[in-house]
């Protein structure tokens, strides 16, 4: 009885919820996570900005005026910034934050953690194409278009 | 009378024994004349004969009477010795005389021819005669194993005797409390005779249920078994499989083993195994708090009602195309 067990996860969740796990997301879990993410993305960008902004300040004290970017500038910086923090975290943890908050995870359709150039692909297809989120309302099996190229998924997950 | 039955036995005689037949009658003619004639002299001289032995008024020992009694006296002993110097010379004479005949006469071919022995047998009464034999010395002369030796007893047993009726009559009992069954048992093959015996179907007329309850002492045949090694070659899973657990476990006073139970030190135990402070980092960790699980759920709740109604949609349009109630079936 002294030696310690692995915790299971399932047992500290509540139990309309345990139903679900593995289960594929729906649309507005999915929107929920997509909007948190681009609230992350914005602010990324917003303190790129800040962080440009100080920058020439700090070299251009007399002459220092707020950078005023191109939209093609920010688009551009806006898909960078939106790849890269989609890729590194679907990569590295398997869902971005948006989804750690709503309980959602990205897997292969046999439920592995995405590679590198399986989640960058992915996370370009997302910001290219956001609008094929919304294929999730009409498929059977709760995919978005980005599902359907890339062969992954998105089910509820609350575990750590 | 007598003299017309010897004529006529005369007349029959063959011609050849009449002249001896004649001599030997005349004899007897002459002899019987004779006695006549003595047993008239001797009638007619009788009273003088006893006048003259023994005439009156003379005294007894004076009488001519007792000098005939003294000769007679002398006369019986004369004769007595007579007769047995008579016997000595017979019993001399004899036995050479018979066994001199014995050797000349063919005597048993002679009876033979001479009598009759069926007609002597059937005059004979021979249930006197066995009445007289000592047949129990008879027996003790009688070689009785030779007579064994040349009957089939088997066959006579067979054929003669009722054997079912004579084994009736027998106290088994008294023969069998003398018979020594060690040593018969000790001549036997038992493995043999063992391999001969159909225990199956012994074992079908027997309540080895009775048996066992009252001949055996289970408990010391308890102790004796491996019950270790007997349980090794059980299959529990597929034993427990078939128990009804449930059946049982209602049948258990469970609030009786809770009261025995320190739940508190139990409690104690489980929480350091589980490491619930763990749990609880965990749940913190993962934004598991009510705000976000309350969220996290609604969330859920929302995807399946949009599921539904795009579930309700899919069938009206398919109703509205097909003309079928949703929900029914295709016919």
């Amino acid at each position: 009885m002294n030696a310690r067990h692995p915790i299971d996860p399932a047992s500290t969740m509540p139990e309309n919820a345990r139903v679900h796990q593995r289960h594929g997301a729906g649309i507005v879990s999915r929107l929920i996570a997509a909007g948190i993410d681009l609230v992350v993305v914005v602010c990324l960008l917003v303190a790129g900005y800040v962080g440009w902004s100080v920058a020439l300040f700090i070299l251009h004290t007399r002459t220092f005026g707020f950078p005023r970017p191109s939209p093609l500038l920010t688009m551009v910086a806006y898909a960078i910034v939106a790849i890269s923090y989609l890729t590194i975290t679907g990569w590295v943890n398997g869902r971005s934050y948006g989804q750690h908050v709503m309980g959602l995870r990205v897997t292969t359709q046999r439920g592995n953690r995405l590679q590198f150039p399986h989640a960058l692909m992915r996370s370009g297809v997302c910001v290219g194409f956001p609008i094929g989120l919304l294929w999730v309302v009409v498929s059977r099996r709760n995919a978005a278009v980005h599902d359907l190229l890339l062969h992954t998924r998105v089910t509820y997950d609350w575990t750590a | 009378m007598r003299r017309d039955v010897m004529i006529r036995e005369a007349g029959a005689t063959p011609v050849d024994d009449r002249v001896p037949d004649a001599l030997v009658g005349a004899a007897a003619v002459i002899v019987e004349q004779v006695a006549g004639a003595g047993r008239l002299i001797a009638r007619v001289s009788g009273p003088g004969a006893r006048l003259l032995l023994e005439p009156p008024l003379i005294p007894w020992g004076r009488r001519p009477a007792r000098l005939v009694e003294a000769l007679a006296v002398r006369g019986r002993t004369e004769r007595g010795a007579a007769g047995r110097a008579l016997d000595h010379a017979v019993a001399a004479l004899v036995p050479a005389v018979v066994g001199r005949l014995a050797r000349l006469v063919p005597l048993t071919e002679l009876i033979q021819q001479s009598i009759e022995l069926d007609v002597l047998v059937a005059g004979v009464d021979l249930d006197a005669v066995a009445e007289r034999i000592d047949l129990d010395a008879v027996a003790a002369r009688i070689d009785v194993d030779s007579i064994l030796d040349r009957v089939d007893l088997t066959s006579v047993a067979r054929e003669r005797l009722d054997l079912n009726a004579l084994v009736r009559t027998v106290d088994l009992d008294a023969i069998v409390s003398t018979v020594d069954i060690d040593a018969i048992i000790d001549r036997l093959d038992l493995d043999a005779l063992a391999a001969r015996i159909d225990v199956d179907a012994i074992l079908d007329r027997v309540d080895l249920t009775n048996v066992a309850k009252e001949r055996l002492d289970l408990n010391a045949l308890v102790r004796t078994v491996d019950i270790d090694a007997i349980v090794r070659t059980v299959d529990i899973d597929a034993l427990v499989r078939t128990v009804d657990l449930d059946a049982i476990v209602s049948t258990v006073d469970i609030d009786a083993i809770i009261d025995r139970l320190d739940l508190v030190a139990l409690a104690n135990e489980v929480i350091a195994a589980i490491d619930l402070p763990g749990i609880i980092r965990q749940s913190s960790g993962s934004l598991a708090s009510e705000t976000v699980r309350n969220v996290r759920t609604q969330s859920i709740e929302a995807d399946r009602a949009v599921e539904r109604a795009i579930d309700r949609f899919r069938r009206s349009r398919r109703y509205r195309s097909d003309g079928q109630l949703p929900g029914s079936a295709a016919t």
